[in-house]
């Protein structure tokens, strides 16, 4: 375990050394994430400047939903980006081989590769965003909500990284597919509005995308004060069932790898 | 043959090959669209008008916006970038093609076969929405203007592309101002929300530009929610901008073959 975190400690400091070094790439990756945040929350105001309610959540409660979605986006896309958009590269031509003779877990250190430290920055204005509509709402948040939303928090890390994980690791069945690690971001973009605002199109639909719903509602739902415990214990357990079958997954695909190159 | 539709079968040779890979860029690009259809499909009550638009026109155009883009974007900076960072584009200077026909001809070839592999997930998507949907007569005549001004927008939305791209020359690491660019177009082309629901200075700007007329324009206009004028209008703004871009690539790429090392990364 030890050495995991000293890796990981040095990964982070060859990250932080990159984006110092290339300084205009960092200002780049800040003003292209923030745009992409600017973009989410005008999408909430646009809709509440013509409508009062999306299912019973009003402006304010629908934009803390927004600001989660901002602040776990940035996070994983923070963390896990750079790592798995070099996956479906490294199977191509066969570079995957050097991941796999290290001796730590290839999963990890294809994952966890490189932070991309503009996103952490929008994540910060997604913590702000969120502290402006809990200010407007009137909510003090007590200390055992807040660290039941930061527990949410990195379980909805924990499942968009799972979900990610398979998706790319359908590169080893699928060649020359490396834009299947847009899917899983993209896919996240439900979470942008409460799971309530899908009910519309019926329970098959909503089924399907009450995970990514649920990511963002539970924690939003925490720091509101209105907990619901079915809610949580069912993020609990996709978190649990994801990263179990992610792990599977990526040890199954690894059996199709070929190191073959090309 | 031609040495251009050879280019163009090539490339939608190669796009049959990747097939997967064109079909999940085609659910990449219908998610949110989707994502906006639900949401107002809760939101908009049935006997509803905003800005002349019902639950069902506005049901339609997310969908129409995430059909339409799909067919019309171009993504050619990326290509463009790609061969500048790895000194690609010494091959072309030294053949006797155009780098920009040729970019065009690679596009054309992956877009038609996006258009191919779109039929049937519009099919399914037209069926999952179906019931909150409303077909008329006027929209079935109305919807024949998308296929008149795909050959426009396209050509605009390259051209667009292709005079962006050119800032790689400069920028290696240019993405960050394509992922702005992006996120500009996006809602100046109506793909976030209707123009009409955007603030009116963003409005004024919106028509000024091209990017509401590559996909708002068509798609409010299969609906029948514009007037006649309004098609023609959108052609001449389109020409007019077309050229535009092509020019100001021209000019950078003069300029940009002058600082190009050819070396590659």
């Amino acid at each position: 375990m030890n050495k995991y975190v000293r890796v990981y400690c040095t990964l982070i400091a060859n990250s932080l050394s990159t984006d110092i070094i290339f300084r205009g790439n960092f200002v780049g990756n800040v003003v292209a994430s923030l745009a992409s945040a600017l973009l989410t929350i005008a999408s909430v105001v646009l809709i509440f400047n013509n409508f009062q309610s999306i299912n019973g959540w009003l402006k304010h409660e629908v934009l803390l939903v927004s600001s989660i979605w901002i602040i776990i986006n940035n996070i994983s896309i923070g963390i896990f980006l750079r790592g798995l958009r070099g996956l479906p590269a490294f199977i191509l031509t066969g570079e995957l081989d050097s991941y796999l003779l290290k001796p730590i877990d290839a999963q990890f250190l294809i994952s966890m590769f490189s932070l991309i430290l503009g996103n952490f920055v929008t994540a910060v204005f997604g913590v702000l965003t969120a502290i402006y509509s809990l200010g407007y709402l009137g909510i003090n948040v007590p200390v055992t909500n807040l660290i039941l939303f930061l527990v949410m928090t990195i379980l909805s890390v924990s499942i968009f990284y799972s979900f990610w994980l398979i998706t790319v690791s359908l590169n080893f069945y699928f060649n020359g597919a490396d834009n299947l690690v847009e899917l899983a971001p993209v896919s996240f973009q439900l979470g942008r509005y409460p799971s309530e605002a899908y009910k519309g199109l019926g329970w098959v639909v909503f089924a399907a995308v009450l995970p990514w719903a649920l990511v963002t509602t539970v924690p939003a739902q925490t720091l509101l004060g209105k907990v619901n415990w079915n809610f949580s214990g069912l993020l609990v357990f996709l978190s649990v069932i994801l990263a179990g079958t992610s792990r599977l997954f990526w040890k199954r695909s690894l059996k199709k790898y070929s190191s073959a190159g090309g | 043959m031609n040495k251009y539709v050879v280019v163009l079968k090539m490339s939608f040779e190669r796009a049959v090959e990747y097939r997967f890979r064109a079909f999940a860029w085609i659910i990449i690009d219908l998610i949110f669209p989707t994502i906006l259809s639900i949401v107002f499909a809760t939101v908009v009550d049935p006997k509803q008008r905003i800005f002349g638009f019902s639950r069902s026109d506005f049901i339609l155009y997310f969908m129409l916006v995430g059909f339409f883009r799909s067919i019309v974007n171009t993504h050619n900076e990326e290509n463009v970038n790609k061969h500048i960072k790895e000194g690609k584009i010494s091959n072309f200077l030294t053949k006797p093609i155009s780098y920009f026909l040729f970019s065009f001809c690679t596009q054309v070839g992956w877009n038609l076969h996006k258009l191919l592999l779109n039929v049937p997930v519009f099919v399914l998507w037209f069926y999952i929405f179906s019931r909150f949907v409303r077909l008329d007569l006027e929209f079935s005549v109305s919807m024949l203007a998308l296929p008149v001004l795909v050959v426009p927008a396209l050509l605009c939305d390259f051209c667009y592309t292709s005079a962006l791209s050119m800032v790689s020359f400069w920028l290696i690491e240019s993405f960050s101002v394509f992922n702005l660019s992006s996120a500009v177009v996006y809602v100046l082309a109506g793909s976030l929300m209707p123009i009409d629901l955007l603030p009116t200075p963003l409005q004024r700007l919106s028509y000024v530009l091209p990017f509401q007329h590559i996909i708002y324009s068509p798609v409010k206009y299969s609906l029948g929610l514009l007037a006649p004028e309004s098609f023609f209008a959108s052609l001449l703004n389109l020409g007019i901008w077309s050229c535009a871009f092509f020019l100001i690539y021209e000019i950078l790429w003069k300029k940009g073959l002058k600082v190009y090392e050819g070396l590659g990364l």
